[in-house]
């Protein structure tokens, strides 16, 4: 009796630390900056351990002018999903046919609860071409007031001909980059990303400086300026803006490393200092190592980068690291750091 | 007793699993709690804080113009850093400090090579600030570097901001 009463709580326990959890949701819309007559699919993903039972489709067009007013418009339900079998994960994608018109702004926002009766609602705005308010970056994936998230601008180069290409690029460096990070991710209401309308001349390391496009006091909100090219050559930061190839994710994770969560680089010859809160560098090996078991890390992964003095405690594909190999993971020191600087950001 | 330690050990595994998964969603829910909506007028905002312009010359930075600019300034870190800026006014009170990345260089990470240069003489640096009208003095310190700036004033440039 008393073996059956201790596997019975064992089995209980195991059930419930297992079978609840919280639900992700990332919604996408695809051009990420529509014309106005364009076609817009919008989609959503969702995890949800509890099992996805209804998705409702929500959406409000607004209209704004030059000066930047805004004429609100009214929210209404587009479409309701009634899941069947009650899935972990899900997709459900809609079309607008037609586009939304010139001069708008969409926001549209999920709905989506589950079988054990939690639901998240999730809400995205973004503009349609032409956006009329001139001389300001156009927000492409909006979720949040701009003081509270973390925000992105992408800046065309000058070299950029093809904008339509440069717009899908953007998009996959949210859908297929940020969205792919899983601290990003499950944080991924934090984030905001703009399209400058105005192109900066981004220049191989060594040859001189980026030129920043002319409204760059207009971008001074965000955290990161990423001035995107086409063309294979030695990029560089300066300050918070720098410049990557548009098809090279990595740099994307790397550098809103440095630019956005004040994180040092994670190999011999970078830059290195050593953050009073959830470092990333140790300047001592004795401190790296006495941090480890608080970071999700032990002792014996406390590792000198190169002859740099600084230590770390990340595995080598951590983006933080510069590499080929890296992985789409921040590795458990990188990750507590990251969410301690959205968590800070609010609150500052 | 064997499937009992069995389930005991998946429930002490998942369960350490789930605590770090919770008090993640814990801290994301924390995080969309407190975070406003997204205002389409966000270019509308009433907060400022001030972008100074400085041109760097001869391994100094020398002020160049202030201006007014939308929005809360962007995140820095007000502890530790590779680049120290401290604000103060005309009385020499220290009114604030953060750090962040190094604007006097170049940083390449670039799988190419990893590199750090100084930039380039003539190039113009932005340094953000609060919208604070009484800062009159702004000095830089460079960590892990021997560079040394000298303080500059910008009491003339302030007089021209909002």
């Amino acid at each position: 009796m008393k073996k059956k009463t201790f596997m019975g709580i064992a089995l209980v326990s195991f059930i419930l630390l297992t079978g609840c959890s919280d639900i992700i949701t990332q919604p996408m819309h695809g051009p990420i900056y529509p014309d106005g007559d364009e076609d817009v699919e919008i989609t959503l993903q969702t995890e949800a351990q509890g099992g996805i039972e209804t998705v409702q489709l929500y959406e409000t067009v607004s209209s704004i002018n030059a000066a930047g007013t805004v004429t609100n418009g009214t929210e209404s339900l587009v479409q309701t999903w009634n899941v069947a079998g009650a899935p972990t994960s899900s997709t459900q994608t809609y079309t607008k046919t037609g586009g939304y018109g010139d001069n708008k702004i969409v926001t549209y926002r999920f709905r989506v609860t589950t079988d054990n009766n939690k639901s998240r609602t999730h809400s995205v705005s973004f503009a349609t071409r032409p956006y009329p308010v001139p001389n300001q970056p156009v927000p492409v994936y909006a979720q949040g007031d701009p003081d509270d998230v973390m925000d992105l601008v992408f800046i065309p180069d000058e070299e950029i001909v093809d904008m339509d290409e440069f717009r899908d690029r953007c998009q996959s460096l949210i859908s297929n980059t940020a969205h792919r990070e899983p601290t990003m991710n499950l944080f991924n209401r934090q984030f905001n990303y703009y399209i400058n309308p105005i192109a900066g001349d981004a220049v191989p390391y060594g040859t001189g400086s980026h030129t920043p496009p002319s409204n760059n006091a207009n971008l001074a909100f965000a955290e990161a300026r990423a001035l995107l090219h086409s063309t294979v050559f030695q990029d560089f930061a300066s300050g918070s803006m720098f410049s990557m190839e548009w098809d090279r994710p990595q740099t994307l994770l790397h550098e809103n490393g440095h630019a956005m969560f004040r994180l040092a680089d994670e190999y011999g010859g970078g830059v290195h200092w050593q953050e009073a809160t959830l470092p990333n560098n140790w300047s001592t090996l004795a401190g790296a190592q006495t941090d480890a078991p608080s970071r999700g890390k032990t002792s014996e992964d406390a590792v000198e980068m190169g002859n740099s003095g600084w230590y770390k405690l990340c595995d080598d594909t951590c983006p933080m690291v510069s590499g080929p190999a890296l992985l789409f993971t921040f590795d458990a020191p990188c990750k507590s750091r990251l969410m301690h600087v959205i968590l800070d950001n609010i609150i500052h | 007793m064997k499937l009992t330690l069995i389930v005991l050990f998946l429930s002490m595994i998942t369960g350490f699993a789930f605590t770090q998964t919770k008090e993640d969603f814990k801290k994301r829910n924390e995080a969309e709690k407190k975070t406003q909506p997204f205002d389409p007028q966000f270019n509308m905002r009433g907060d400022a804080h001030l972008s100074i312009t400085f041109k760097f010359e001869n391994g100094q930075l020398e002020p160049v113009k202030a201006e007014k600019v939308i929005g809360k300034l962007p995140y820095r870190s007000s502890e530790n850093g590779e680049f120290k800026i401290e604000y103060s006014n005309a009385e020499g009170k220290i009114l604030g400090t953060y750090y962040e990345n190094n604007p006097t260089i170049y940083r390449s990470c670039d799988e190419a090579g990893t590199s750090i240069q100084e930039v380039s003489g003539g190039t113009e640096i932005t340094i953000l600030l609060p919208y604070i009208k009484e800062i009159a003095t702004i000095s830089f310190t460079a960590n892990n570097s021997n560079r040394k700036f000298t303080p500059k004033d910008i009491q003339t440039l302030m007089r021209g901001v909002d």
